[in-house]
């Protein structure tokens, strides 16, 4: 029977410990699906009727965005959830003109790019962070503004 | 054969003949004349050399051969070869943490590429006419990327869906 000292079983021990600490950590931070929400976002000072058809976005995120912008008041014109896989970018339609393509570049690090009516108009590389949107805006036609509202959920 | 007596007659000088043979020895001298002379020449001889042989010869140690000698330690100690330095892969320990350090290091960089404290940090403007702006809204925790049109107030992203409700609304 072969018989293993004491300091070469420690040895291998720590060895296949620290493959199996390896295995693990590459596990954990190996991209996985993201799960996020897109909002197209209407910004306006004018009150507008319920007979419009346009709700007003949840309280707490109006309460952010009328803090950091000047209009008072946002609608919710569209909102869609998606998931987006490690390796396959998710093109995302928010309006007739308005389209978002996300590309998951690592775990919860993205390339997000806008396209207006076709043309791309911005592309952003940023990490996601849990309950910190990503907003892009833009001003719009009678001084009102548009918004891209991107924030990670739990539920595509 | 006279050369055996010869070495008997000595051993028995020397006391180192056993007790038989001592007493053939005796008879000789007793007896033979010639064996006699020659046990008594040896025995003076013996005290003679036994009386005046000095114990221990001291030879006077010379400056030359004093130094001499340390040189000739410190060219030993030179031509030994200098102890190999300890290397740092003899302790077990090492031996073990250097894979592992290495790794978790190859996984660290292959599982977190990028990996950057901030969270937006690139822009790419496509768009001639507008003006970016992005910040990180600390208060309000949001990343914010505003894109200003320098032109003619008209995004190409969301105004066709927007105006017309609200002007329809206007109208009812």
């Amino acid at each position: 029977m072969t018989t293993i000292s004491k300091a070469r079983f420690l040895k291998l021990a720590l060895m296949t410990g620290a493959v199996m600490v390896g295995t693990v950590v590459s596990a954990l931070a190996a991209p996985v699906e993201l799960k996020l929400q897109a909002q197209l976002v209407w910004g306006t000072n004018e009150k507008v009727s319920a007979e419009a058809g346009f709700k007003e976005v949840d309280s707490s995120l109006q309460a952010r965005l009328r803090n950091v912008f000047k209009w008072q008041t946002y609608y919710e014109i569209t909102r869609k959830g998606f998931s987006v896989p490690a390796a396959k970018p998710q093109t995302v339609k928010l309006s007739d003109d308005c389209t978002i393509e996300v590309k998951q570049l690592a775990t919860n690090r993205i390339e997000v790019k806008l396209l207006g009516k076709g043309r791309p108009v911005v592309t952003r590389t940023l990490e996601l962070r849990p309950a910190t949107p990503l907003v892009i805006g833009g001003d719009d036609k009678n001084n009102t503004a548009w918004f891209v509202v991107i924030t990670q959920t739990d539920k595509p | 054969m006279k050369l055996d007596r010869e070495m008997k007659l000595q051993a028995w000088l020397d006391g180192e003949l056993p007790a038989a043979e001592a007493r053939e020895v005796e008879q000789l001298i007793a007896t033979d004349g010639e064996f006699s002379a020659l046990a008594g020449e040896l025995r003076m001889t013996k005290s003679i050399l036994a009386g005046n042989e000095p114990d221990e010869v001291v030879v006077p140690e010379s400056r030359e051969f004093y130094f001499s000698k340390i040189s000739r330690e410190i060219e030993r100690l030179e031509r030994q070869p200098a102890p190999a330095a300890r290397s740092v892969w003899s302790s077990w320990w090492v031996r073990i943490l250097a894979p592992v350090g290495a790794a978790a290091a190859m996984v660290a960089l292959v599982a977190l590429p990028n990996r950057q404290g901030s969270g937006a940090d690139e822009t790419e403007n496509s768009v001639q006419e507008s003006t970016v702006i992005q910040f990180h809204s600390t208060t309000e925790k949001m990343d914010v990327i505003w894109i200003h049109s320098d032109v003619d107030g008209t995004p190409d992203v969301s105004s066709p869906d927007l105006t017309p409700k609200p002007d329809r609304n206007d109208n009812n």
